[in-house]
């Protein structure tokens, strides 16, 4: 029985793996069909989530985190708004809620992300002082300097910089990162598509 | 799909399927492979211990990448290194507190710490809520912002995040950084691989996080897989240099 608990999800896992393989190839339709299937699992998942995410904050709440009061106070009116919704007592809720709170506080925290990026270069700078570290302030500042609204004659060189680097050198280099992830990508699908890697069996 | 895609799709996975199998018959068979030092991965495998001889925590967040789509390698790599910090976290009674921005993320974290409680035959200490569920894959501030408050209880040592990320990365870096904390970072995502370059000096690039199973767990088929990249890889570069000469001769 021990022998099964090992084998039967590995040749499932096969099965399937070649089977979405060979279909989004051949049949398109079963390969639809078995991502279908992963999507659904997914949305299961993510409902497992969260509840673990209420529950978490329950305990908070109880230990007196006013934040994950506000937090569940949210997903319980989110989920009447869904269920009025459903039954036609009001009209598009959720949508609403999401486009008037949820929207516009995920912009407010991206907009702070160039402040976060700011200080984590200075910081680099006082951690390790090497040419790479200042090579990359360098690049940072002349960046800048080049998306700024400088004068006309004075900002020409810097866009012309600008441009050498983001057309050439971060161009070069990101497609070298991703032909290599890519590559390491097609290795962790052999290696799962084989039975060499099984994540799922703990 | 057209014949050329399906013929290379099946080519390199019959090809690459069987030069995987060799590779690994002759590491089994006592052939030696090395494999360069990482600093991420050096790192990462004393984070248990240091747990234990600090008193405090270790974050460990696995990014948002659903095992069901396109980050699903990155992600089972992710998992891979899960599995080694659990499996000696577990042993010495300094689990990590694990974030996932991903429903299927979140499940496999709880199956990987349930795993490794079971493996150290201590499975009545398990504790599901070591693992947090953040937010869902498409909203990635809700997902720092929950990583960062995990990052800011108090008793935590060490921040590791690898999987899929984005620019988001920066705030809950820069929480860990505020703390002193210790950082490893690895991602295949180019924005969060540069923000985490400024972040951390152990940093795991694309491909080097793909190999977390081979540096952390040194078993045959992994450290084969690793060869099997490097005959890709040099494939690659001889057909980029013989496209790029086709070009230049043609024009």
């Amino acid at each position: 029985m021990k022998k099964y608990r090992h084998a039967l999800p590995l040749a499932l896992a096969i099965a399937f793996g070649l089977l979405t393989l060979l279909g989004l190839l051949f049949v398109p339709d079963l390969a639809a069909t078995m991502t279908g299937w992963a999507s659904f699992l997914a949305a299961v998942a993510l409902l497992i989530g969260v509840i673990n995410l209420l529950g978490v904050h329950a305990r908070r709440l109880a230990g007196g985190n006013a934040y994950s009061g506000v937090l569940i106070v949210s997903m319980v009116a989110v989920f009447i708004f869904a269920l009025t919704d459903f039954l036609g007592l009001t009209e598009d809720g959720v949508n609403t809620i999401f486009q008037l709170i949820q929207v516009p506080l995920e912009a407010a925290v991206a907009s702070l992300l160039v402040f976060f990026l700011l200080f984590a270069g200075m910081r680099l700078l006082r951690r390790q002082l090497n040419v790479w570290s200042v090579l990359f302030m360098a690049t940072v500042l002349l960046t800048l300097l080049g998306r700024t609204l400088l004068p006309g004659p004075l900002a020409e060189p810097f866009r012309w910089i600008n441009r050498i680097l983001s057309e050439i050198v971060v161009t070069a280099g990101v497609r070298g990162i991703l032909i290599g992830v890519a590559i390491g990508i097609v290795a962790v699908s052999l290696r799962i598509l084989t039975g060499s890697e099984r994540p799922y069996d703990k | 799909m057209d014949l050329v895609s399906i013929v290379s799709v099946l080519l390199i996975s019959v090809v690459g399927s069987l030069t995987l199998y060799w590779l690994t018959l002759r590491l089994r068979l006592g052939k030696q492979a090395a494999l360069r030092p990482l600093d991420g991965y050096d790192a990462l495998r004393i984070q248990s211990g240091k747990a234990v001889e600090q008193g405090r925590g270790v974050h460990f967040s696995l990014g948002r990448g659903a095992l069901s789509g396109e980050a699903a390698a990155t992600s089972f790599a992710a998992l891979s290194a899960l599995d080694y910090l659990t499996e000696d976290g577990c042993a010495s009674d300094a689990p990590p507190l694990i974030t996932a921005g991903d429903g299927t993320l979140f499940v496999a974290g709880q199956d990987s710490l349930r795993g490794a409680y079971g493996d150290a035959s201590r499975l009545e200490d398990y504790q599901p809520n070591l693992v947090h569920f953040l937010s869902a894959e498409q909203f990635p501030m809700t997902y720092a912002a929950g990583a960062s408050e995990a990052v800011n209880r108090g008793d935590m040592g060490s921040n590791l995040m690898l999987g899929r990320f984005g620019a988001e990365i920066a705030i809950v870096t820069e929480a860990a950084d505020r703390l002193d904390m210790e950082q490893v970072i690895g991602s295949d995502d180019p924005t969060a691989m540069a923000v985490a370059t400024v972040a951390s000096n152990k940093v795991l690039l694309g491909e080097e996080l793909l190999a977390a199973g081979a540096y952390l767990e040194r078993k045959p088929a992994q450290i084969a897989s690793i060869q099997l990249q490097d005959i890709f890889r040099v494939i690659a570069v001889v057909g980029i240099l013989l496209a790029a000469l086709f070009n230049f001769v043609v024009s």
